[in-house]
This record gives C-alpha cells, sequence and structure tokens, in this order.
C-alpha cells in the first residue's frame, strides 16, 4: 500500500514537474521572440499544389547549395522572380 | 513565397544530415510594424532553439536575470548575435529560408541583411536561401560582399498546366465549363505563359 502510494505521488510529482517544464519552456520561447512565423509556413504548406514549381529543387544550384560541403561553397542561394512574370499568380496559390 | 515554403519543407524532410536545424521567415508588407530586423533575428534563434532538446544554459540564465527588470526585458541584438551560433553548432547543418526579402522596410534591410551575414560568418555549419525581386541582388551583393547564387524564378509550362489543371477542376460556377473548354483554356493560357501578366489582371474566374 504505501509503495502503491509511494509510486503514485512520485508520478504525480514527475508529472507536475513536466507541466512546469513545459511551461518554462514556452515561457523562454516567447520571450525569446512572439512573431510565429512557422504559422505561415504552415498555411502557405497546405494551400501549395503539388508538383508545382519543384524543378527549383531539382537545378545543380540548389542541389549545389543544399548539399556541397567542400572547400568554401556558396552559401547564399538567391531565388529572384521577375515583376509581371505570373509569379505572383502562381506562387501565391490562388487569386 | 510558393518557392519558399516549398524549399523550407523539402529542407525540413532531407536526410542530407542526421540533425536538420531549418528556420524560415515571410517578410510581409502588411506585417512591417512586427517586422523589424531584431524581431525578425529572434524569430530564427527561437525556431532553431525549439529544435533543440534542451534550452541552452546561457539563453535560461539570461531569461532568469531579465525577468526581473520591466516585465521581462528583451535580449539585446549584440547577445543574440553572441548565442546564435552556439546554437546552430548543436545541428550537423542548418537552413535558414526568408521570403520576400523586397517586402521587408527598405530602411531596414541593410541592418536585417548585415546581422544574417553575421550569423552565417559565425556558422560554416549554415546556409541562407533568400527569394525576392530582382532588384533585391544588389543589395544583397552590397551588404555581403561574398559571393552567391541566384536561379531567376519563372513558371514553366508545366507549372501552369498544373495550376490551370487543379483550378478549374475545381471551379463550381454555373456549369458552363466541360472537359473540351477545359483542355482549351489550359492549352491556350499554358502556351502563351511568356504573356503571363494576363493573369494578374484577370482572376481565373473571369476567364470563362
Amino acid at each position: 500500500m504505501e509503495q502503491q502510494l509511494r509510486t503514485y505521488m512520485s508520478q504525480n510529482a514527475n508529472s507536475f514537474n513536466v507541466i512546469n517544464a513545459t511551461d518554462d519552456r514556452l515561457r523562454i520561447f516567447t520571450w525569446i521572440s512572439s512573431l510565429e512565423s512557422w504559422k505561415r509556413h504552415r498555411d502557405l504548406s497546405a494551400s501549395r499544389l503539388g508538383g508545382v514549381g519543384g524543378w527549383v529543387l531539382e537545378t545543380p544550384e540548389f542541389r549545389e547549395w543544399r548539399d556541397c560541403d567542400n572547400g568554401e561553397p556558396n552559401r547564399v542561394l538567391l531565388c529572384c522572380g521577375i515583376p509581371g512574370a505570373g509569379k505572383t499568380f502562381i506562387w501565391y496559390g490562388g487569386v | 513565397m510558393y518557392s519558399s515554403s516549398l524549399v523550407t519543407d523539402h529542407l525540413c524532410d532531407s536526410k542530407i544530415a542526421p540533425n536538420i536545424g531549418v528556420a524560415c521567415l515571410y517578410c510581409d508588407y502588411s506585417g512591417r510594424k512586427e517586422q523589424t530586423p531584431v524581431s525578425m533575428i529572434s524569430s530564427l534563434l527561437r525556431q532553431f532553439v525549439t529544435g533543440m532538446p534542451e534550452i541552452p544554459e546561457e539563453l535560461t540564465q539570461a531569461f532568469r536575470a531579465a525577468k526581473g527588470h520591466l516585465g521581462g526585458r528583451a535580449l539585446k541584438v549584440e547577445r543574440i548575435i553572441d548565442i546564435f551560433p552556439k546554437v546552430l553548432k548543436y545541428f550537423d547543418r542548418t537552413f535558414i529560408c526568408i521570403d520576400a526579402l523586397d517586402e521587408f522596410r527598405v530602411e531596414d534591410r541593410a541592418v536585417f541583411l548585415q546581422l544574417l551575414k553575421k550569423i552565417i560568418n559565425k556558422s560554416r555549419n549554415t546556409r541562407l536561401f533568400l527569394t525576392g525581386r530582382l532588384h533585391i541582388r544588389l543589395e544583397i551583393d552590397r551588404q555581403f560582399n561574398r559571393p552567391f547564387t541566384t536561379i531567376t524564378i519563372h513558371p514553366t509550362h508545366n507549372d501552369i498546366r498544373q495550376y490551370l489543371t487543379v483550378k478549374l477542376d475545381n471551379d463550381f460556377g454555373d456549369g458552363a465549363m466541360d472537359d473540351e473548354l477545359k483542355e482549351e483554356i489550359i492549352t491556350t493560357i499554358s502556351r502563351k505563359d511568356s504573356e503571363m501578366s494576363v493573369f494578374y489582371r484577370f482572376p481565373i474566374a473571369d476567364l470563362h
């Protein structure tokens, strides 16, 4: 009985600590930054049309930027769109 | 925006290294008030720290120290830049993706780029992916003063076909659309992909 009680106490104490630890983590995250950029990403990611624009990932420039470990590769990759080329329509995924 | 979300997802799913960290930001005209160089860099830091099993002790201590002042003083930019490489070091490879740089406040863009430059200069395992209109290239060149690769984004014939197919399949108009008309629209428009500005002017609903 005593053993059971001890186990119960210990389990509850642990879960309480876990909640506290999680709360602390969240508080620190929010203190670092309150911008929630990933929400925007989540929305865009969900509305994207499968396959469209995938050619970018297959370009040698992209692959080299992503994979290259030797020497000092160009660690900065810029994707430019020409105004009026339909970038807005296609990229935004809808009108 | 489209390519950024595509690239970000691709990097998150990739297996090029055992422990990959990815953080993304979407610059936006409408969010200019809250999108300052420091808030953006802080957001990147938060995203990487979120991917760590434990918050670095240095940050926990700084949080505790800040708590007692003015309801929790924010991290100073010098401190952020100092902590950043230590956080990035936890990962084997890190990627920072920033979309629509041209929509970031022009008067703050140089500061933002300088902060990004400091971060990547201190972390060899970090790659930076940027998107923006063509003119942004000159600014990056001026601020980074290092070689970088450029890809020009243009919708391919196939992109346009796929896009139109999905849009027309989801068209619940008055029933005037049939398979023949759909094919005619797709073929005609995707053939004229060099005249894409037509899309910008006419929403798809106006095309039939």
